[in-house]
């Protein structure tokens, strides 16, 4: 009852696995602050230019996707890190002002800042005397 | 009869699979953020090259400034220091802090000898980047095969 589709998924040179191993697909590490007025993010994406790095941010689901090239400079002696997608996505709030979103890259760390539109932010409220 | 072997064939593959997966997430999640599963890393992590004329150190070293690193040069043992502090902005609160402060140091037997005038070491976007240029005596010579 076994057909040709059997053998090929059974060869291991096969597995998708193997087939991605040459890129690795990372989660960047986050931090993630508020305070009155806005959110905001800082990823740790070394090894990639500004131009590099793409921001998503649609229906509340804000995406950072960057990729690492490979540095094929000389033979490697030792290697610990190499081409590297960095992906992540985050559920936000609602609340926050999308045309607002702003971002800067440097030294390898992306910061994101995502004010929140004026509905939501804290507003002080006077108190006056009778 | 053969059927059942062959089952067993695929269910080894699909295990085999599922392993490669398993492990390729957990090194993937490991080297993303290792507090999460109680361990610690090599910080910062390296790659070591050499392009016959000199030696090439990287090492990611997001959120440092060449202020924030120490490079020397012992003989042929290379040392790099230094430390990151992740402090909270003033003002903020923390919902999430994966990133996480080093104090490190890593040293390097270096397998050549270099001139160690004209090391140069530079950090853009994230990576410490060090060349080490060989010694004349230690470049690669090519040698050439005369007929008799």
């Amino acid at each position: 009852m076994k057909n040709t589709n059997d053998l090929a998924r059974r060869d291991p040179n096969h597995l998708p696995a193997r087939a991605e191993q040459a890129r690795a697909t990372l989660s960047p590490p986050v931090d993630v602050y508020e305070n009155g007025d806005e959110l905001l993010l800082y990823a740790d994406i070394p090894g990639v230019t500004r131009d590099e790095v793409a921001l998503h941010f649609a229906n509340n689901q804000l995406t950072i996707e960057a990729q690492r090239k490979p540095n094929d400079q000389g033979k490697l002696l030792a290697s610990e890190f190499g081409p590297t997608n960095f992906v992540r996505s985050f559920s936000v709030p609602p609340g926050l002002d999308a045309d607002k979103v702003t971002a800067e890259f440097r030294e390898g760390v992306l910061c994101i800042h995502l004010p929140k539109s004026a509905a939501v932010k804290p507003r002080q409220i006077q108190v006056r005397g009778g | 009869m053969f059927s059942v072997y062959n089952d067993w064939d695929q269910h080894f593959a699909e295990l085999r699979q599922q392993m490669a997966n398993l492990l390729e997430e957990f090194d993937g999640g490991w080297a993303a953020n290792p507090s999460v599963f109680g361990g610690t890393r090599t910080w910062p992590r390296v790659n070591v090259a050499d392009t016959g004329e000199q030696l090439v150190l990287c090492a990611e070293v997001p959120g440092l400034s060449n202020k924030d690193i120490q490079v020397s040069l012992e003989h042929d043992v290379l040392t790099i220091a230094g430390e990151r502090k992740i402090d909270a902005p003033s003002g903020y609160s923390v919902h999430r802090q994966e990133r996480e402060g080093f104090k490190f140091v890593r040293s390097f037997t270096l397998p050549s000898k270099v001139n160690a005038e004209k090391v140069n070491a530079t950090v853009t976007n994230g990576i410490l980047t060090i060349a080490l240029p060989k010694t004349p005596e230690a470049q690669p010579k090519r040698i050439e095969v005369r007929a008799s």
